[in-house]
This record gives structure tokens, sequence and C-alpha cells, in this order.
């Protein structure tokens, strides 16, 4: 699935009225199975984007459009909100930075619940799938915990484990490595990386992290709004 | 959709006091409509089964023609007064009539109520060509004076068998007086359990209770002692005639004369119990208005709980609709928590409703005599289900379109 963005501007609003522009892109289109990486200083717009390309946010003007055969010609604000909830489900894996799991669920319940609203897979495949991606991640043996039973490093792989549940072309991750200590990050950020290239999907990371830049083929910077590659605009 | 359903679960898991308490003031609700519709319909058949039995009319002192019914159908309260013997002579001649059976009361036997009679009461049935009410389970009917048949409850009781020997004490109840007649009775048979209050009763011949206050020198040193005084007299006096006329029409003939006599009235038990069904209509009526505030509370209730958790869980619905679940999703969440909360309740309500009515039922069984038959009431399923269902879904509507409407990136990035 390659992505496309047109126009693409967003103005945030305060409480007194007052505007501010976070995100200006003219044109920005990313191939199917690339990897970027997104840098930039707290509150230029990294997770912004990532929320306007996941179909969270509304941008205030422009389009996104997903490559993908359910979208038609559609883009993805111009799909009904139910559509564009069950594309989400179906085509886009998000690690949020505060992980955001379940608190009542086990991570093993965590990691199905893309599926139950996906429906990619048949019910019945949804446990070992689950449980084969805690595997991956490494926590095979932590299926039954709770999130607050486990390490923050622990939380996020499963919330890797989450995002991958339904083999999505696009998955998005938002500060992944920022609560770990560098090896850890390091060997996250291949974890992710390695599925991505096994499944062609997408991968985009907004990250202020330095070192991770050395990872990335790609690596984009979000400035005053705007993409830049290097010192020019994306 | 299961899945959904599976989510409620866990979530109302996760908060145990918030389901809880809800679902239990459901139940309250729902056991109290319980309680009072099955004990009503208890009462109900309890009185007819227990005054099945006792005729069309009862003849008796002038005066409240209720209680003349309640004493003499249900053993309930004081009697009216007496009537001459030559009553019950008349009616027992009388071509209109098909049994008459005459009662005389006054004495007991630690609190089981002696009672005067003759064998035509053994010939009572519940109706035309039912078998005989009071049938003996052991021993034979009294045939001669101070011979005994005691009622199957009263025997268990006052512990006697077939052969005993007993005195009887001045009084319609236990503690009304304490002088006990010189005469000795004898236990001569014991009565099968009729469902009535007469299985209490002790029965023997109008004649013993007759002869046993010629025998005693009785105190006269208050009202009720001088009524039951009257009651059993040596004057040949009974407390209150059975009567089961031939027909429609010469009940009617009956029922006239007596109305128009100076010495006794003629009451239809069957009227005086519906009087009774109407009180417990009204009482139904309260009561079924109670048990709709109840259920009204038990609502603000769902929805306060519904509500409060709602708020403190915006931000795992913002999880979900990021992870593709749809608002009607989630709105059909907090509708099936709702639903979950009041389907608790309303099963825990009827097994507190019938548990209630049945221990209420037993209780009240054991003062009074009336049998109360709690039974399992089909008719008010459709109500116990429909009324509190509705409740949930409405209670869970504004916490449910609360889900709906989260804004996922304000919960999810509140910075």
């Amino acid at each position: 699935m390659s992505l496309r963005l047109d126009n693409l501007r967003h103005i945030y609003t305060s409480p007194a009225g007052e505007t501010r522009q976070v995100l200006d892109i003219p044109h920005w289109r990313v191939e199917a199975g690339q990897q970027v990486l997104l840098r930039g200083v707290s509150g230029s717009g990294k997770t912004t984007l990532l929320n306007i390309i996941a179909g969270l946010l509304h941008p205030t003007q422009g389009q996104v459009w997903y490559d993908l055969r359910d979208m038609g010609e559609q883009s993805l604000y111009a799909l009904r909100e139910e559509t564009r909830d069950r594309l989400r489900a179906r085509a886009v894996g998000y690690i949020f930075q505060n992980h955001h799991l379940l608190a009542s669920l086990t991570a093993l319940e965590n990691v199905v619940m893309p599926m139950a609203f996906a429906r990619v897979h048949p019910a019945r495949e949804w446990r070992p799938l689950a449980l084969a991606l805690l595997e991956k991640v490494g926590l095979a043996d932590f299926a039954d915990y709770r999130p607050a039973k486990l390490s923050t490093g622990q939380r996020l792989r499963v919330a890797i484990a989450r995002a991958l549940a339904n083999r999505p072309p696009l998955l998005l991750a938002d500060e992944p490595t920022a609560a770990l200590d560098p090896a850890s990050g390091e060997a996250v950020m291949r974890l992710m990386q390695d599925t991505c290239r096994q499944q062609g999907a997408l991968l985009l990371v907004a990250s202020h992290d330095p070192a991770l830049a050395a990872l990335f083929d790609c690596t984009l910077h979000l400035q005053a709004g705007q993409l830049m590659l290097g010192g020019s605009v994306a | 959709m299961i899945y959904d359903f599976g989510l409620s679960w866990r979530a109302m898991r996760a908060h145990p006091v918030q389901t809880l308490i809800p679902a239990c003031v459901v139940a309250l609700a729902i056991a109290l409509s319980v309680a009072v519709f099955a004990l009503s319909d208890g009462i109900r058949r309890g009185l007819i089964l227990a005054s099945d039995p006792f005729g069309v009319l009862v003849i008796g002192a002038k005066g409240d023609s209720q209680q003349l019914a309640l004493n003499t159908i249900l053993l309930q309260g004081l009697p009216l007064g007496t009537i001459p013997y030559t009553t019950y002579e008349t009616l027992a001649a009388d071509s209109r009539v098909q049994l008459a059976v005459p009662l005389a009361k006054g004495d007991n036997i630690g609190g089981a109520p002696m009672i005067g009679t003759n064998a035509s009461f053994f010939q009572l049935r519940r109706s035309l060509n039912a078998p005989l009410a009071f049938q003996l389970l052991e021993g034979e009917l009294f045939d001669a004076d101070f011979e005994a048949v005691l009622g199957s409850r009263a025997a268990r009781s006052l512990g006697l068998r077939v052969g005993d020997e007993f005195q009887a004490a001045h009084g319609f109840r236990f503690g009304l007086a304490g002088d006990t007649h010189e005469a000795h009775y004898t236990v001569v048979g014991i009565l099968e359990p009729s469902q009535t209050p007469y299985d209490g009763a002790v029965y023997t011949t109008v004649g013993s209770i007759w002869k046993a206050h010629e025998e005693t020198e009785l105190p006269t040193n208050n009202v009720i002692d001088s009524l039951s005084r009257e009651q059993a007299g040596a004057d040949e006096r009974l407390t209150s005639v059975l009567v089961l006329p031939v027909g429609f029409i010469e009940q009617n003939q009956l029922m006239q004369e007596y109305y128009l006599s100076t010495d006794a009235q003629a009451v239809a038990p069957g009227e005086q119990i519906g009087g009774l069904f109407d009180l417990l209509r009204q009482g139904e009526r309260v009561l079924g208005a109670v048990g709709y505030l109840v259920l009204g509370m038990a609502a603000l209730t769902v929805f306060l709980a519904l509500y409060s958790v709602t708020l403190t869980r915006q931000q795992d619905v913002a999880i979900m609709r990021s992870l593709g679940g749809s608002r009607v999703s989630v709105f059909r969440m907090v509708l099936f928590e709702a639903l979950f909360i009041t389907l608790i309740g309303a099963l825990l309500g009827r097994v507190l409703g019938y548990l209630a009515a049945f221990l209420i039922g037993a209780f009240y069984t054991q003062q009074s005599a009336i049998p109360i038959p709690i039974r399992y009431l089909m008719t008010l399923e459709p109500v116990l289900w429909v009324l509190p269902l509705s409740v949930g879904i409405l209670a869970g509507l504004l916490p449910a379109a609360r889900a709906y409407r989260v804004d996922i990136v304000e919960k999810l990035f509140p910075s």
C-alpha cells in the first residue's frame, strides 16, 4: 500500500480563539514497503501528522489517499466514518507513545481486540494468532498478564503485537523508543522493521531520537509544519 | 456482536461495585413486585382452599357479618355471640337444607380450639362430587361425649395419640383463661390434613362442651370470659351453624328469612372472602405502585452507575475506536452493560421475591393456620422481563450516547 498526501494543512484553534498552523504539506507520497523516520522537536506536529494519516483527526484542509482497493477513488476523509473505522481496523497498525493498552484486558486479549474489530481472520484463529504474535515479540509467557503487571518495555511489545494483529499494510509508531534504554530501543525498532519488511508494510516512525536515524534509509524532518528532506522541502 | 458482549462483561468485572449496586437495586424492585403478587396469589388461593368445604351459608349471632364468617370459616378473631341450639334443629329439619352443621366453641387445649359438633361436620366436601374434606387418618370418629378427634396439626402440636387423655381449658385460645375443666377427654381419632385452619382444631360432641361448662365454676371477671362463658354455656347454645342449602333459590330464601330475623343472621362466606379479595387488590395496587417507584429508582441508579463508569472509561472507548471499533460498537457495548445489570437484577429479584414470599407465607400460615400456597407465576413473566430490560435500555441510552460521541484524539492525546 502506498500513501499520498495532497495540500494537507492543519490548524489548531486555542480556547481563546488563537489559531496555529501545525502542518502544511503540499504533496507527499510514500511507496509500499518504505520505512520512513519522521524527526522533529516536541510540538512540531509529528503526532498530529500520524493521527491524520491514521484517519483519527480530520485535517483542516487537504486529502489523504491510501492506494487500496477498499477505498476506490475516494480519499480517506471522504469516506463515511463507519467505513473509515473499518479501514483503520484492517489497514492501519498504530503504536501509541503511551501504548494505550486496555487495563481490564490481558496482554492476549489486547492483541485479540483489533482482530475482533477488523474481522480479517475467523474468530477461531484469533487466539492462536495473538499467541504467535506475543511469541514473536518475546512475551509468550506473559499472555495472561494485565498491563499493570508488565514493565514499560513489555507494554510496548504488547502494543507492537496489537498493531501487527491484522497484518496491516501501514504501520505507524509514535515515539516507540522514548521510554527505553538505547539497546532495548534498537531491538524494538529492528523488530518492527523486520516484521514490516516480511509483510511488505509501509512503516512510518515519528521520533525525536537521533540514534534511530542510522536505522532508516529515509529520514524526514518536520519543521514549521513542513516536511524537509535534508535542508529542502520533501 | 458476541465480542462486544465479551468486552462489556470484562468491563463490568473491572468495575464490580458499579455493577452490583445497581443490579441489587433492580433486584429489590423486582423482588418486591414478585413477593407482592406471589403472596396475593397465595393468600387468594389459600382463602379459597380454606373456605371451600364450609358450605354456602353461615348462621350466627347478629353483628359484623365479616367477623362471623372469618371466625367460623378461618377461625380468626372472636365469635360474635351465640344462637339457640333450636336454630340448628330447625335448619336440620328444613327441607331446603341439604346439610346443617352445628359449631360450639369456647374451650381450648394448649391453644388448639375445641369445637363441639356432630357427625354432619365430617360430611362436608369441597364440592358436590369431591371426596370428604375431613377424613380419618387413624382411629374413629367420636361416638359419645368426652371423646375427641384431633385435626392433623393439633395432633402434631399437642403430641397426642389415639387413646391419650387430656383436659380442656376455658377460653377460645391459649392464654385467654387458665381454668381447666375437670372433665377428661379421650382421643379416639386423628384426621388427615385438610389444608384448612380446622387442621389445628380438636373436635368433640356439642354435648361435651355443654357438660364441661356445667361441671366447672367459671370465673366472670372480664369481658372475654363472659363471652366465652356465654359461648359455651350450659344453656344449649351454639356459636354458629354451617348450612348447605339444596339450591340457589333456597339459599336466597334462607338469606331473606334471616335478614328479617332479630335473633340470628345468615352470611355467605364467599361474599365475605370476596370482600377480603377487594381489600387485597387495593393492597396490591399500593404495593405495586411502590414497586414501580423502586424500579424508577433502580433506573436512576443504573443510569448514574453507567454514566460515571462511561466518564471514567472514555479513554478506553477512545482506544477501542482508534483500533477500528466503530461508534455503533461502543454504543452497543454500553447498552449491553445496562442490559447485563438489569438482567442480573431481574434474575436475582425473582429468586429473592419468591424466597421472601415463601418465608412470609410459611410464617403467616404458622400464625393463622390459613394455608398460603406460593406458586411460580408464569403470567407475571412477560412484565418481569420487559419492564426491567426497558428500564435498562432507557438508563443506558445517555451513557451509550456519551461513549458514541467520544473524541478519540482529545482522549488519547490530551496535551
